[in-house]
């Protein structure tokens, strides 16, 4: 049994191996999960694989993650070096100094954290509000100060980070004295945009270089008081990292002005709209040879080894959630005070949001695929936990009784009678468990773990239903695959004087 | 000489005396049952005996050594015990069950399929069933599995709780017939709880009589009727008329 899951855990660190570099300095590139975070993310990490071709760097992408929380943690711990990011952001919500309006400002006090910042990539992607085009003639609006006095009240959709950025929600009541209440619905980006076209809502924020801006015939609203500080893009590193590869800095810097809103928008319809990969639209962007694949191609191409990290992330993490959650239980169906409490914690897990999860994880275990284990892991410990502990405890104490009578130790009870008595439990519980875990982790994907959630959250990003559905339908099959696989570990496991 | 020694046994739960200053001598070899409504304390008592149950004060001992916190393990691998419905483990096989306590105790296979063979032919239960799970079994096999289980270590002491009482008659009468057998053929010292006078008439050398945790009288049920102790006895006795008739069968 020890000899199987030693070769188990030796498997699974070798089939590992192939996504960590053993020799050599690895550069890795963050970015955020919105079409411009990919594209920009791309073009740097191919602006950076270009400049160290030939040398012991290697550049490791963790394109796609959950929010700027997730990336400046990341960035801080070091486990990404550089990532794309905009001037307003890092005065508003890492500098937490918004009255920082110049460039030289905010380079200063980023120094102190030990980050520095590129020259302008060239372009502005500030916060805007749009609204249908037909809704805003019918209603003649033009600008954000004449929210306030439409009737009936507009049906407003806003995304997460916008609602609680001081230039967001708090800065529209403040500057514009706009007050939602219930009338602000707030939901992810992209999700937005599907309902502002499918006219569930009027007006919505958007990005202002967002290609789909003009794709689905929205108007930008102008910002008649000046709330939207600019958001300039620029490339976020550790300084430490700047100052051991200066040379590698130098190209970076070499992007200064090089990308116009023109170019951004039409950067962002060749991916939105034209289904261009982001990896073909950075490349000719760098002039390069012309690639023409789509993301939908490389979500297919790459389903081998998204399935892989996503087997992987759910088998390790369920392992733990068994390795720590059966003795739990355990230890919970002997004291009613620790059963208590043991059963409390591990539901209070469950009720933590997972991003805040995440956070609260990144500076202890980084970012990647230990971080993911170890949330995964959590969220797989209570029906496990809470399952052992019922199946010990719906023992016929008669029978516990027998087994006090006939003699036996503790450890011997618990392993010859307890234990396989309560093993139709304990099993129910690691199924759903594991069932439970193939969909959480697709949240993986938020801290650069990889999985079948990058292949969501791509699409997602872009709309596109089909680069969702190579995520989304092996996530299914995968948890109908597990389902079979524990009916039949339960007839090999389960006592068969316990089944029907 | 294997005697049990009671000696002024209390016990109580709650605010309630289920056992008060019991004491029984009961000699080496003989079958005495524990005689009793439900709730007399005959049951408890034979907990305190088996040791599942730890009495406020008294002590007991068997062949001699006195049961105490530190010989626990020990003195019960002296007894076997058969309760009501056999109590036998639903996962595992009828083999397993009754093999279980032999195999922690690390026994030869040898040695273990030897004593298995022996006490499956004394029981005379098909040894084809030994293979079967508890619910695929009569309720008349499992108890003899029970009886299988609880003298395979050859325990000083049988202890049987009402074992026939979930039985139909007709296999009641049959594993009476056959525990009297063995009592006598294995010499052991048994104490067997049961409210059915006619068991006890039959399988019985004495009896004992419990009221709200007291004996009201010690011995053979025949002195039981020439001689009793307490009205109550009588009463006891007249309540189940029966058992004179299965007495001479």
């Amino acid at each position: 049994m020890v000899n199987t899951l030693a070769r188990l855990i030796t498997l699974i660190i070798f089939l590992h191996t192939p996504f960590a570099i053993a020799n050599g300095e690895k550069i890795t590139v963050g970015s955020k999960a919105f079409t411009e975070g990919y594209i920009i993310g791309e073009i740097l990490a191919q602006t950076l694989e270009a400049k160290s071709a030939g040398t012991t760097l290697t550049v490791e992408r963790k394109l796609g993650m959950g929010g700027t929380g997730i990336l400046f943690q990341a960035l801080m711990n070091g486990d990404i070096q550089l990532y794309p990011e905009y001037t307003g952001t890092i005065a508003e919500v890492i500098l937490k100094k918004p009255e920082l309006k110049g460039f030289a400002e905010i380079q200063s006090n980023l120094k102190a954290l030990g980050l520095v910042m590129s020259l302008p990539l060239g372009f502005n992607n500030t916060y805007a509000l749009a609204s249908r085009s037909e809704f805003a003639e019918k209603k003649g609006l033009t600008k954000i100060s004449e929210i306030a006095s439409i009737l009936p009240t507009p049906r407003i959709a806003f995304s997460h980070e916008f609602t609680t950025r001081n230039d967001g929600v708090p800065g529209l009541s403040r500057v514009y004295g706009l007050r939602f209440g219930g009338h602000a619905m707030t939901m992810e980006h992209s999700l937005a945009y599907e309902a502002i076209k499918n006219s569930i809502v009027d007006i919505i924020d958007v990005y202002s270089t967002d290609a789909k801006i003009e794709k689905l015939d929205l108007v930008l609203l102008r910002d008649d008081r000046g709330l939207f500080p600019s958001y300039d893009a620029v490339i976020l590193a550790r300084l430490d990292f700047v100052s051991k590869h200066p040379e590698i800095w130098t190209e970076i810097q070499s992007l200064y002005n090089q990308i116009d809103e023109e170019t951004m928008r039409s950067l962002n319809s060749a991916v939105d709209h034209e289904n261009k990969s982001y990896e073909s639209t950075a490349n000719s962007f760098l002039g390069k040879v012309q690639r023409t694949d789509s993301n939908s191609d490389l979500a297919r191409a790459r389903l081998g080894r998204r399935t892989q990290e996503h087997f992987l992330l759910v088998s390790i993490a369920l392992l733990f959630s068994i390795v720590v959650g059966v003795p739990l239980g355990i230890v919970a169906s002997q004291s009613r005070f620790l059963g208590q409490t043991i059963l409390l914690l591990s539901g209070l897990v469950q009720t933590i949001p997972s991003l805040a999860l995440l956070c609260f994880l990144i500076p202890v275990f980084g970012i990647g695929t230990g971080a993911a284990i170890v949330a995964l892991c959590l969220y797989g410990l209570l029906p496990v936990v809470i399952n052992t502990f019922t199946g010990l405890k719906s023992i016929d104490p008669r029978l516990l009784e027998m087994s006090d009578a006939l003699g036996l130790s503790k450890t011997q009870s618990l392993i010859r009678i307890r234990l396989p008595l309560a093993s139709r439990s304990i099993m129910a519980g690691i199924k759903t468990s594991a069932i439970v875990g193939i969909g959480t982790a697709t949240l993986a994907a938020l801290i650069g773990a990889g999985g079948y959630g990058a292949t969501i959250l791509s699409g997602l990003t872009t709309n596109d239903n089909r680069i969702i559905l190579y995520g989304a339908a092996p996530a299914a099959l995968m948890a109908l695959g597990t389902h079979l696989i524990f009916e039949l570990l339960g007839t090999k496991l389960i006592p068969k004087g316990l089944r029907d | 000489m294997s005697d049990l020694a009671i000696k002024s046994i209390s016990k109580t739960f709650g605010t309630q005396t289920v056992l008060q200053n019991v004491s029984l001598q009961i000699s080496s070899g003989s079958t005495h049952v524990l005689l009793g409504s439900s709730g007399s304390g005959k049951s408890t008592l034979l907990k305190i005996v088996l040791g599942i149950v730890q009495p406020e004060s008294g002590t007991l001992s068997l062949a001699g050594h006195e049961l105490n916190s530190s010989n626990r393990t020990s003195w019960l691998q002296r007894i076997g015990y058969v309760p009501q419905e056999g109590r036998l483990f639903p996962h595992l096989t009828g083999d397993q069950n009754v093999r279980l306590v032999a195999e922690t105790l690390k026994w030869t296979t040898k040695k273990l399929n030897h004593r298995v063979d022996e006490v499956t032919e004394l029981v005379s239960l098909e040894p084809e069933l030994l293979q079967r799970f508890p619910h695929e079994i009569s309720g008349g096999q499992r108890q003899r599995l029970a009886i299988m289980r609880a003298i395979l270590l050859d325990p000083q002491l049988i202890l049987l709780d009402e074992p026939l009482g979930a039985l139909d008659p007709i296999v009641r009468a049959d594993i009476q017939y056959r525990l009297r057998e063995i009592f006598r053929h294995l010499r052991k010292t048994v104490l067997v709880v049961t409210h059915d006078i006619s068991e006890a008439a039959y399988l019985a050398d004495d009896v004992t009589l419990f009221k709200d945790g007291h004996i009201l009288q010690t011995g053979t049920i025949e002195s039981f009727v020439s001689n009793p102790a307490d009205p109550y006895v009588t009463q006891f006795l007249n309540a189940q008329r029966s058992w004179e008739i299965s007495h001479r069968w």
